[in-house]
């Protein structure tokens, strides 16, 4: 008999935590309900963010410390957890997918259209109309929040890249900043007098995208644009000029090895190596944004001669960067939505811009006399970004075509064509494809 | 006469009323793993099953209801799919391949008495309790072709002329993923057969020298068939593991360069949580779960097989 009511509690108590596991939902908000009950008796609520690291350990200390002020002005407890960016990306799938998301998420664009086609971000419109800083912030950085007019994040940071050079070994090289592709590739010799490489190429992760993204602006082109029908598509194929131009732009990347501008190894770097190559001195040159300032700190010696140029444009184009404007998300499913926004809208406010994000805000009242603030923000007129569509596969497709030309052999030709192919394959799987 | 056989009904009544209960006292007492089995095992695998012949897309929400075997189709279909199975099929091979032979070798010298043997033993274990994120990234630099020690050393010794791009090469990455591979799992061989080579008479061995067997006669005649039995289990515990691995080869090369390490379970997170075709993702997984169950099959009908010689 004893025995019988020891199973038979076993297989309750099994039974009641596997639901209350199971329930994943239901068991975050119970504890959030019982976080949310400590913050009543406080007066606020609970806000549960993930935010990407930051990018240095003291911008890390400063949030910290605007997020507990934060908490003392507003009477809400903030719940904040750090994630690298694809872990940070992956757990809102999941999350989103159990209808379990946090209350707001630091991100990335690339994920506004994914977001908001999965119909997971609430359409902040309306509370953004409403807030009084509204206007610091430009009609360019409003755009890149928008998607069929509705609003769907609060940007907290945006850089546009800029071309560093290290003068000293420019000098050495006897050669100036580059201003052409031409130029970049007439550096043949560089590496024999100055004992690195001339220019820096990202060709795998998030940045090999971003790069190959300028450099098709440069040639006017898009990597797919909306048609009439409100769905995207890409057009290379039915534009031969375009399908010339965008060649053009995987024959850069090719003579860049070729011609031993950039080192081979570079087919396999992502962001993390070049941006270390460069603060290191491994490397001459290299198209980056403003945060390779905290570098200044950690290379001294290296990063003190760094110059900042416009990036080199082909000579039949025209100048363009990227323009990165990050953004918050509050999503639907959330329980404090209107705590959420509040807490966006200190970030973006402007004391916790100056302290944080000085050189790269968003808002048009903030910004520092230093050159990678000044400097920087003197190139955002030529900025471009992504089309707000679902960009996971064609990021990847991004990167696969940049490998045919530098891995496998393909011409720049082929590269292109299929390119234009893959990323109108992504477009239709995701819906989003138009036929027109 | 009649008393009796009312006896005999009761008594075996009493025999069935005592089974019924014990059945269902079992029953009780097997229902928290049954819950347990059903809810954390059965569900999931079944709703991946079910999700393999659905259209099931995280942003294309008009890609809904059942998809026959589209899903398999559009895996069978991907261009890196006979890729990614043949990097599947050498990965799993030649690091089981490496680890036991890596292994076996480690248990045969470990088992020869030399003075400090148990502090080297102890030594050797280490690359198995390293986690995989520390053991890949402590490879990844070392193999850096501008920072990495393995490369100074190769350069300054002139062994090479200009460093090599171990993760970075095409040519090189495989084989470097599946060393550190086999770097990191063969003191678990190597563990399992010193157990079971210290299980061997040494009266066996002994008379076999006596006899005039010489080393290797021993080593392939008696050692290696006593060793059959947990060779069988380990290898096949290995098999399922080294092709079902994700995280090894996702903290060393994220699959690349160029897809030159991807395996089939990349594959399908590239498919869930890249391109957000769950249903495809599914497809594969419920691909690769048949293939783990025919394995076992085989395993099984050979462990019995080798049970029965032994009895």
């Amino acid at each position: 008999m004893r025995k019988k009511a020891v199973a038979i509690l076993l297989s309750l108590a099994m039974a009641a935590s596997l639901v209350a596991c199971s329930a994943s939902s239901g068991g975050n908000k119970a504890s959030t309900e019982s976080k949310e009950e400590e913050g009543q008796t406080k007066g606020g609520t609970t806000i549960e963010v993930w935010s990407s690291s930051p990018t240095s350990e003291e911008q890390g200390e400063v949030i910290k410390k605007q997020i507990a002020k934060y908490e003392e002005e507003s009477g809400n407890e903030v719940n904040y957890t750090e994630f690298s960016y694809d872990m940070l990306h992956d757990k809102v799938l999941s999350s989103a997918a159990g209808k379990n998301t946090p209350d707001l998420v630091w991100g990335l664009p690339e994920w506004v259209g994914e977001f908001y086609n999965m119909g997971i971000l609430e359409d902040l419109t309306e509370r953004y109309e409403s807030w009084e800083d509204a206007s610091s912030l430009s009609d360019a950085v409003k755009k890149a929040m928008t998607i069929d007019g509705k609003l769907v994040g609060v940007p907290y940071e945006m850089t546009v890249r800029a071309y560093l050079c290290h003068e000293n070994m420019l000098k050495k090289a006897g050669v100036k900043a580059p201003t052409t592709w031409d130029d970049v590739l007439a550096m043949t010799d560089f590496k024999e007098k100055a004992g690195v490489y001339p220019y820096g190429i990202a060709a795998v992760g998030a940045r090999a995208p971003q790069e190959l993204l300028v450099y098709l602006a440069q040639y006017e082109l898009e990597i797919c644009s909306a048609q009439d029908d409100g769905k995207y598509k890409n057009t290379w194929k039915d534009n031969s000029e375009e399908l010339e131009k965008a060649e053009k732009v995987f024959q850069f990347y090719k003579d860049c090895i070729d011609k031993g501008v950039t080192d081979p190894n570079s087919r396999a770097w992502g962001y993390e190596e070049t941006d270390e190559n460069f603060s290191t001195g491994l490397c001459a040159t290299y198209v980056c944004g403003n945060w390779l300032q905290e570098k200044e700190t950690t290379n001294p010696d290296e990063m003190e001669d760094v110059l900042i140029e416009p990036i080199p444009a082909p000579i039949d184009g025209q100048e363009a960067t990227y323009m990165e404007c990050k953004p918050l998300f509050i999503f639907n499913t959330s329980k404090n939505k209107e705590e959420a926004f509040d807490l966006a809208a200190a970030v973006c406010g402007k004391e916790w811009q100056e302290d944080v994000y000085a050189s790269r805000s968003p808002r048009s009242d903030v910004q520092t006399d230093s050159k990678w603030s000044k400097d920087f923000s003197a190139l955002a007129d030529t900025g471009v970004t992504f089309p707000p569509v679902t960009l996971g596969g064609i990021s990847q497709a991004m990167i696969d075509s940049i490998a045919m030309v530098l891995q496998e052999g393909k011409t720049p030709k082929e590269a292109a064509e299929w390119l234009s192919d893959a990323v109108n394959k992504s477009l239709d799987d995701s819906g989003e494809f138009s036929a027109s | 006469m009649e008393r009796d056989g009312r006896k005999m009904a009761a008594k075996q009544k009493r025999v069935l009323d005592r089974r019924k209960r014990d059945r269902k006292t079992a029953f009780i007492m097997l229902l928290p793993a049954l819950i347990f089995l059903a809810l954390l095992i059965a569900y999931p695998l079944g709703k991946v099953v079910h999700d393999a012949f659905s259209y099931v897309h995280l942003i294309n929400h008009s890609l809904r209801g059942f998809a026959g075997l589209d899903n398999f189709k559009t895996i069978i279909e991907d261009e890196h799919f006979i890729n990614d199975t043949k990097n599947t099929l050498v990965w799993t091979i030649f690091s089981v391949t490496g680890e036991y032979i890596v292994g076996m070798l480690g248990a045969v010298l470990l088992n020869q008495e030399f003075r400090g043997r148990a502090i080297f033993r102890a030594f050797v274990f280490i690359p198995w309790l390293v986690p995989i994120i520390v053991a890949g990234m402590t490879w990844d630099w070392m193999l850096n072709p501008d920072f990495g020690i393995i490369n100074y050393l190769l350069v300054n010794l002139h062994i090479v002329k200009e460093p090599i791009n171990f993760m970075g090469d095409v040519r090189y990455a495989m084989p470097t993923v599946i060393f550190v591979n086999i770097w990191r799992s063969f003191p678990y061989y190597m563990i399992s057969f010193l157990a079971a080579m210290q299980s061997i008479p040494k009266d066996l061995l002994e008379a076999a020298s006596i006899d005039g067997s010489g080393m290797f006669t021993r080593f392939f005649k008696i050692v290696l068939p006593q060793l059959k039995s947990v060779s069988l289990v380990i290898l096949f515990i290995h098999v399922i593991w080294t092709s079902i691995n994700f995280d090894f080869i996702w903290v060393m090369t994220e699959g690349g360069p160029n897809y030159a390490t991807e395996t089939l379970p990349i594959m399908i997170y590239r498919y869930s949580m890249k391109k957000f075709n769950v249903g495809a993702a599914s497809a594969l997984s419920t691909m690769m779960f048949v293939t783990m169950t025919i394995l076992f099959v085989f395993y099984y009908r050979k462990r019995a097989q080798i049970s029965n010689e032994n009895n």
